[in-house]
């Protein structure tokens, strides 16, 4: 009973800290929502508005200016363009709550730190692609090779570089691996060497080879006049004098102009009667006064 | 240019050699156009006739370049006093039908050279044609234009000439001959510049091209490259010692 008592005596102050607070709560919300409800919905509608000139400006862009600036460059000019609009209505909005920019910037300064201890990794391929950008290693639409990953750069955001390889698949690569590795960009020169090695037989006509070749490479429209083309024996080797032809192309059409080559080369030198050779073992017997016993056997009677 | 004088209109059930290209206008409104890289058919609907016309020679085989170099069979001495000289340069043919572009051509053989360094250097159309002095001794060859140019500057020997050809105007003479527009060529030291200007190379030509090419590329490409220049090769002789 004293138990109950104690309960009875106890419950109307309970009931009365709980009302009050409920009371406070309510009061907070109004304060929010109803007394301060013009001033949300302002900061609503300028995040809004911003986001929607930040897309319409983002759709000018596209329709005016992507085609006529290279794709390197636009893209991250698109993106740093639309990102500073919203942030900029995002900071416009939130000025009458007292929010100020140096505020966010030392709050985005704090946040940087507890995330950055999070985000490690994120972070470092954030920076990574930030020097991506700026030293410019690789553009999108260039074909490169990245450690084992070959292809055409597809897209290079902040956290991640993605190729599409030559067989048609997206690889997403980090941006921190990117900028680590060795990268070969294989258009940044205005031209690239075509390299073809052939054998010719050893009883053919070297100089007729050569001369053929060299006609092959002459007559293309992508080997560049200059650098000249050049072919040129490279070695003796143990079947064929093996002959190396050279050109320089436009990167742009490098590999035609080496399959192009490869393929034609077969049928001029068939039509020069120069032979390109299988390999072959000469055999030669040191004493020839033994006699040697053939016996030629049927495939069946095996 | 085989007795054809450029542009010209080709009436259905007929067909062209112009070098080595050919164009096949077929009764039934095929057109069929063949140069030494290939053939490409289109058809044209209700149109009794197609007009060919003149363009720089920078659109086959793929528009890499606008730029034209010349190189001359034979080195020349040029004493850079304002005096002009004459060459030829490549030219293709457009096939089009209302001032739509369908096919373009090339009547000659297409080269290309890269021009300075592999970095900082840049592709070129190349050609190979002879430099004279007078007009008159230049034999004009199918597939080209004649080009005229004046040498301003330090005297050099001029291995050859290029020039920015993305937007240029052709002209024609009373023979039905072709001209790229004038270029100036300036030489100092060891850097040749040249550019063409908006004048024919001679008085009493007339301006025959209206452009009809996809202008966004060819405008953006030609607009994007700044005047031809390129470094060559000077050999000082050597002071004789007092």
């Amino acid at each position: 009973m004293e138990n109950v008592d104690v309960v009875n005596t106890v419950k109307p102050n309970n009931v009365s800290t709980t009302s009050s607070f409920t009371t406070s709560i309510l009061d907070k919300l109004r304060e929010i929502f109803i007394d301060k409800a013009p001033t949300i919905l302002e900061a609503a509608a300028i995040i809004v508005v911003s986001v929607f000139l930040a897309l319409f400006i983002r759709q000018l862009m596209r329709k005016n200016l992507k085609m006529r600036i290279p794709g390197h460059v636009y893209k991250p000019l698109e993106t740093a363009i639309f990102y500073l609009i919203v942030i900029l209505g995002v900071v416009i909005a939130l000025s009458p709550f007292g929010i100020s920019l140096s505020g966010l910037i030392l709050a985005g300064g704090f946040a940087g730190i507890v995330i950055g201890f999070a985000a490690q990794q994120s972070l470092s391929n954030l920076m990574s692609g930030i020097f991506l950008l700026v030293e410019q290693p690789l553009r999108i639409g260039d074909p490169i090779q990245v450690a084992d990953v070959s292809g055409v750069v597809h897209d290079i955001s902040f956290l991640s570089t993605r190729i599409r390889t030559w067989d048609g698949q997206i690889v997403r690569i980090p941006n921190n691996t990117v900028f680590n590795e060795v990268i070969t960009n294989y258009i940044r020169t205005k031209a690239r060497r075509v390299d073809i090695k052939i054998g010719v037989h050893y009883k053919s006509d070297l100089d007729k080879a050569i001369n053929v070749i060299k006609e092959l490479l002459d007559n293309h429209p992508y080997c560049l006049a200059n650098p000249a083309p050049e072919v040129f024996v490279e070695e003796y080797s143990d079947s064929a004098i093996v002959l190396r032809a050279r050109c320089w192309a436009p990167p742009p059409v490098w590999f035609t102009t080496k399959i192009e080559i490869q393929t034609k080369l077969k049928k001029v030198l068939d039509e020069a009667g120069v032979v390109i050779p299988y390999p072959q073992l000469d055999l030669h017997l040191v004493s020839s006064t033994a006699d040697i016993s053939v016996k030629i056997q049927d495939r069946k009677e095996k | 240019m085989d007795n054809n004088i450029l542009p010209l209109r080709l009436r259905r059930g007929n067909s062209i050699k112009i070098g080595e290209a050919s164009i096949e206008y077929k009764d039934d409104g095929t057109l069929v156009a063949c140069d030494r890289y290939g053939c490409a058919r289109a058809v044209v609907e209700e149109e009794e006739f197609v007009d060919i016309e003149p363009v720089p020679s920078i659109h086959r085989l793929y528009m890499e370049t606008t730029y034209i170099y010349v190189d001359f069979t034979d080195r020349v001495y040029v004493s850079g006093k304002n005096e002009i000289y004459w060459t030829l340069a490549p030219i293709e043919l457009e096939v089009g039908v209302n001032g739509v572009a369908l096919i373009r051509l090339a009547p000659s053989k297409i080269k290309l050279t890269l021009i300075g360094d592999l970095i900082e250097g840049f592709i070129a159309r190349y050609y190979k044609a002879p430099i004279v002095h007078k007009l008159d001794d230049l034999e004009v060859v199918s597939g080209a234009a004649i080009v005229g140019f004046r040498v301003k500057g330090d005297p050099v020997f001029l291995p050859g000439i290029g020039f920015n050809a993305g937007l240029v105007t052709f002209y024609r003479d009373r023979r039905g001959r072709l001209y790229y527009p004038l270029i100036t060529v300036n030489t100092s030291g060891r850097i040749v510049s040249s550019r063409p200007t908006d004048s024919p190379p001679l008085e009493d030509l007339e301006a025959i091209s209206t452009r009809r090419v996809d202008k966004t590329r060819l405008f953006s490409l030609a607009q994007s490259s700044p005047p031809f220049v390129m470094s060559i090769e000077v050999i000082r002789r050597q002071p004789i010692p007092p």
